[in-house]
């Protein structure tokens, strides 16, 4: 038997956790999939459940302390189709799984499933996002690259759940002046896993290349931002890039 | 010239399957007393030397070998597949117990607590390993389940005077059927007979399986179809597999049983399409003229036999595809291997055989510095040819109109010149051909359909046959064969489901032979009842199989004659562009011009062709499914590619009008043939915009960054 929770508010949902250290559950698209049990018996989670995807007060997307913040239970699909996300982020969306999946999973448990093949965390690392964690004792806010450690792997505390991800307004603003190029390489053309994906984005200045951003997804035991690939020291001209053809596109 | 037959009409499904009231097993018996789970070998080779089992509350079961009342066999082609594993396993998932009661947490707590003590033995996992005996033999002296030889003409004299010789062996993977509905039965006793409703294409097959084990008469064992959520091959042995266990426990238990896969099971456990492997060796003249093949085909038929010969017979009837060379030796073998066995599957041998010869043109051609198309130009089959085995093509054979059609939709030629100097753009052709009905004498000698036609005073006809609607039309088809030869409206014909209890044997669901050969008793029957009819009675039609006139007879033993009476033919062209940074393959355009002989619904045979495409560019390209040390490493639908709509563009298509006297309003099949030529128009496409040889499907984005890596 799995002992299933279903907090009324998210007051209530942090005591179930800290009391009872129940698994926050908002779509279950991984969850459910990953202990799914014979012949429709209940999935066999390890450990009580706690259903989150209810909980109305992390159903949000709002501008906030200069950071674009989404909320933890929305669903991806209100995710996409709202504007004021960055486009590298919606890029990356608009291809994870099916329409009808992404009415059910969330940003959230994109990152908190910690897949080295996650499609939403490339365009989160270049934008320096940061994940905000709520418990009953208060809050923290831990930078989207500390926040997975390996595969299936988070720094979340067995008392907390993730509140919002949360991203530098100053990006979602100069987004649009850069160049942005994201790629999914899939087993198939929709409603596939990633092989491999990347997010690049870069800002000019007099057509020169500055502030290069480089993320890849399915290559490592992690998502990994290419800090070092992007550090050069000469400024790199665009028709220098374009010269190699495709691969910079 | 277009018939009315061919006319669409609503079909007899429609409604209740795109409005989902259609019940399939599940739905049916949504709520069953008893439950079943089967307890499968974690080894793929080994004696089993210990077995522990928990003791069991009342009313659980765990039930094996020792329970079989009649032989642990079951009875396919051959007896070798027993139903319960008993002091040896032959493949990772051969079923050794059914663990069975009323709660399922409880059946699968008891699961768990099975333990099996093996002691394992090298497993064969490759055709060389089997070859080579390894850890013993398995199967007769050779480990090879059926060997069939093929002797046409005289390939020693050809290859002596011969200028060159060109050589290259094809390989083709496993492919999973993936049938919506998995595989799924429910069964109980009633008096003294054992009944089983099943998910299934062949019922008179289970029963066939099941009287021995049971060690019962046929008449006491029946097995009632139920709706049948895609089959493809997948629901023609299999449901033995299943039935056989399920059978011996409902003989013990007496009580109501439901035995359904879960997807993963399926996937792990359930048949596949048999992996190949065909080299062929061409003798070419100084003119660059096809003088003669040596092919060596071998098929990996996994741990069991099941209808493997059957498999290989059509593979080896069918290779030699759709070209009349004088001197063609083959020798056809299917191996054992310590794998899931190998069985039916849409195309049953002709898609590997098909693959690895028009790929061979493709490549004699490139060596020769000739046009692959015009290169096959004077090989075409014509009416009156001889076949491989000596038989006739006795029908008018299309090809060349087929040919002008499909380049004429597709604009091959031109983009084949341009494609030349565009790196990346390729597209490719093929020709296929599938024979209809059984392989040589098993319509006359081994099946002997037979078909009831029974009308009601309210003058409703019915049609009862043992061939089931899986989703490919047949309950429609039939009945529009019969209100058309019976003169009346579609509405006042209905097809009746299989049960044995009360459907005659016409065969199993099989080989595109339902239309064209089954539907033809079903046109004969119907003539004869309009003679007959009389308003207002009851009366009833009973029609056995006559063999078609002016066959050459058929010798098992040599393999000569008519291995089939008529084929199917179709031409396929595929457009691609890959990617060159991923290797990713972009299917632009597909093309497809068929002869069905004559179309029975128009939109159902378009649908089989969508359907057959697609399927089979998933084979070319996408369903990568590997096999690694006895398990298959995709082991659920997120890594097991099916192809999605995003993934193709639509099929354009045209169907030939060539009436095949024998089948039902001059129908042949249309329901394999579909799938034969996709995967080497696929390769053909891909290999120019590459500029490599394709001798393998599926063709990976890995495999292809290796190949153009090597290029550079």
């Amino acid at each position: 038997m799995v002992n299933f929770y279903c907090p009324e508010t998210l007051e209530e949902a942090l005591s179930v956790r800290s009391d009872h250290g129940a698994v926050p559950l908002a779509g279950g698209t991984d969850l459910m999939v990953r202990f799914e049990n014979w012949s429709s018996l209940p999935a066999g989670i390890p450990g009580p459940v706690m259903s989150v995807g209810q909980l109305e007060e992390l159903k949000y997307i709002r501008e906030e302390d200069g950071q674009l913040c989404i909320g933890a239970a929305l669903p991806l699909n209100q995710v996409l189709e709202d504007q004021r996300i960055p486009r590298s982020l919606a890029a990356a969306l608009d291809e994870i799984a099916a329409p009808s999946l992404r009415n059910l999973a969330t940003l959230a448990g994109n990152i908190q499933n910690a897949s080295p093949a996650a499609d939403s965390v490339p365009p989160l690392l270049i934008m320096d996002a940061r994940v905000r964690l709520l418990s009953s004792a208060g809050s923290r806010t831990v930078d989207m690259g500390d926040f997975i450690t390996g595969p299936g792997k988070t720094v979340l505390k067995e008392d907390e759940i993730i509140e919002s991800v949360r991203i530098p307004m100053d990006f979602v603003n100069k987004e649009a002046a850069g160049i942005l190029s994201y790629r999914k390489v899939g087993t198939r053309k929709a409603n596939a896993l990633s092989k491999l994906s990347v997010c690049f984005w870069a800002e000019t200045e007099k057509g020169v290349l500055k502030d290069i951003r480089l993320a890849l997804g399915a290559v490592a035991a992690t998502v990994v931002r290419l800090k070092e690939a992007c550090a050069r020291p000469a400024p790199l001209r665009r028709s220098a890039c374009r010269r190699d053809g495709p691969s910079c596109r | 010239m277009s018939h009315s037959i061919s006319n669409a009409v609503r079909r007899k499904d429609a409604v209740a399957k795109a409005s989902g009231t259609t019940e399939y097993l599940s739905d049916q018996f949504l709520h069953s007393p008893y439950h079943a789970k089967c307890f499968y070998s974690t080894v793929s080779r080994g004696k089993i030397i210990s077995r522990s089992l928990p003791d069991l509350p009342e009313d659980y079961y765990i039930i094996g070998a020792d329970h079989v009342p009649g032989t642990n066999s079951l009875h396919m082609i051959i007896d070798d597949w027993p139903v319960f594993a008993d002091k040896e396993v032959r493949y990772l998932g051969q079923i050794i117990y059914l663990v069975i009661g009323p709660d399922k947490e409880k059946v699968l707590e008891l699961h768990s607590r099975i333990k099996i003590e093996y002691q394992e033995l090298d497993p064969c996992y490759s055709l060389e390993d089997s070859a080579s005996l390894l850890g013993g033999v398995q199967h007769g002296e050779d480990n090879v389940f059926t060997r069939y030889d093929i002797h046409h003409g005289n390939v020693e004299d050809a290859f002596a005077g011969t200028v060159k010789i060109l050589e290259n062996e094809y390989y083709t993977g496993y492919q999973e059927h993936v049938y919506m509905e998995p595989q799924s039965m429910f069964a109980f006793w009633e008096n003294d007979s054992f009944v089983l409703h099943a998910s299934a294409q062949c019922p008179f097959y289970i029963r066939k399986s099941l009287v021995g084990a049971l060690g019962m008469e046929p008449e006491k064992v029946r097995i009632i179809q139920t709706a049948t959520g895609g089959a493809f091959g997948g629901k023609e042995h299999f449901p033995d597999v299943l039935a056989g266990p399920l059978a011996v426990a409902v003989y013990h238990i007496r009580q109501p049983v439901k035995l359904v896969l879960d997807r993963k099971e399926d996937l792990a456990y359930t048949i596949k399409r048999h992996p190949s492997s065909i080299s062929i060796r061409t003798a070419v003249d100084g003119d660059g003229t096809i003088l003669a093949h040596d092919i060596n085909l071998r098929l990996d038929g996994g741990a069991f036999a099941s209808c493997s010969a059957v498999v290989l017979a059509r593979a080896v009837f069918t290779v030699s595809n759709v070209y009349n060379v004088p001197n063609v030796r083959i020798c056809g073998r299917v191996f054992c291997t310590n794998k899931v066995p190998s069985d039916a599957f849409r195309g049953f041998g002709a898609p590997q055989a098909v693959f690895a010869m028009e790929s061979h043109m493709n490549y004699l051609a490139y060596e020769l510095g000739v046009d692959p198309l015009a290169f096959r130009q004077p090989y075409l089959l014509k009416q009156g040819d001889a076949t491989i085995t000596e038989g006739k093509v006795h029908e008018k054979v299309l090809l060349p109109e087929m040919t002008e059609r499909a380049l004429e939709m597709s604009g091959y030629k031109e983009k084949y010149e341009r494609y030349k100097n565009i790196p990346g753009k390729g597209i490719g052709f093929s020709y296929f051909l599938h024979g209809c009905g059984f392989t040589g004498n098993g319509e006359r000698d081994l099946i002997k359909a037979r078909i009831y036609l029974k009308k009601d005073e309210q003058d409703h006809v019915f049609i009862y046959a043992s061939n089931v609607e899986m989703g490919q039309g047949l309950s429609t088809t039939f009945c529009k064969v019969a209100s058309k030869a019976l003169d009346i409206p579609f509405d006042q014909v209905d097809f009746v489901g299989p049960d044995t209890a009360i459907v005659p044997d016409s065969g199993p669901t099989v080989a595109s032979r339902s239309i064209s050969v089954v539907g033809y008793l079903v046109q004969k029957a119907a003539e004869r009842l309009k003679e007959e009819w009389v308003p207002g009675e009851q009366q009833m039609i009973t029609q056995d199989y006559s063999p078609p006139e002016g066959l050459v007879e058929w010798d098992q033993e040599a393999l000569k004659g008519d291995a089939y009476p008529a084929y199917s033919w179709g031409v396929n062209i595929v457009e691609v562009e890959v990617d060159p940074l991923t290797c990713e393959v972009d299917t632009k355009g597909i093309w497809g011009v068929y002869d069905v002989g004559v179309p029975i619904d128009r939109q159902i045979v378009e649908g089989q062709i969508i359907g057959g495409m697609v399927q089979a560019l998933g084979y070319s390209h996408l369903e990568k499914l590997e096999n690694r040390d006895g398990r298959f490493k995709q082991a659920t639908m997120a890594d097991y590619m099916i192809p999605t709509s995003m993934d193709f563009p639509s099929t354009e298509k045209d169907i030939l009008d060539n009436p095949f006297e024998y089948g039902a309003f001059g129908a042949k099949g249309a329901g394999e043939m579909v799938f034969d030529g996709a995967a080497p128009a696929f390769g053909a496409a891909v290999s120019q915009a590459v500029d490599a040889i394709i001798d393998e499907v599926p063709v990976l984005p890995e495999t292809l960054m290796e190949l153009t890596d090597e290029g550079q």
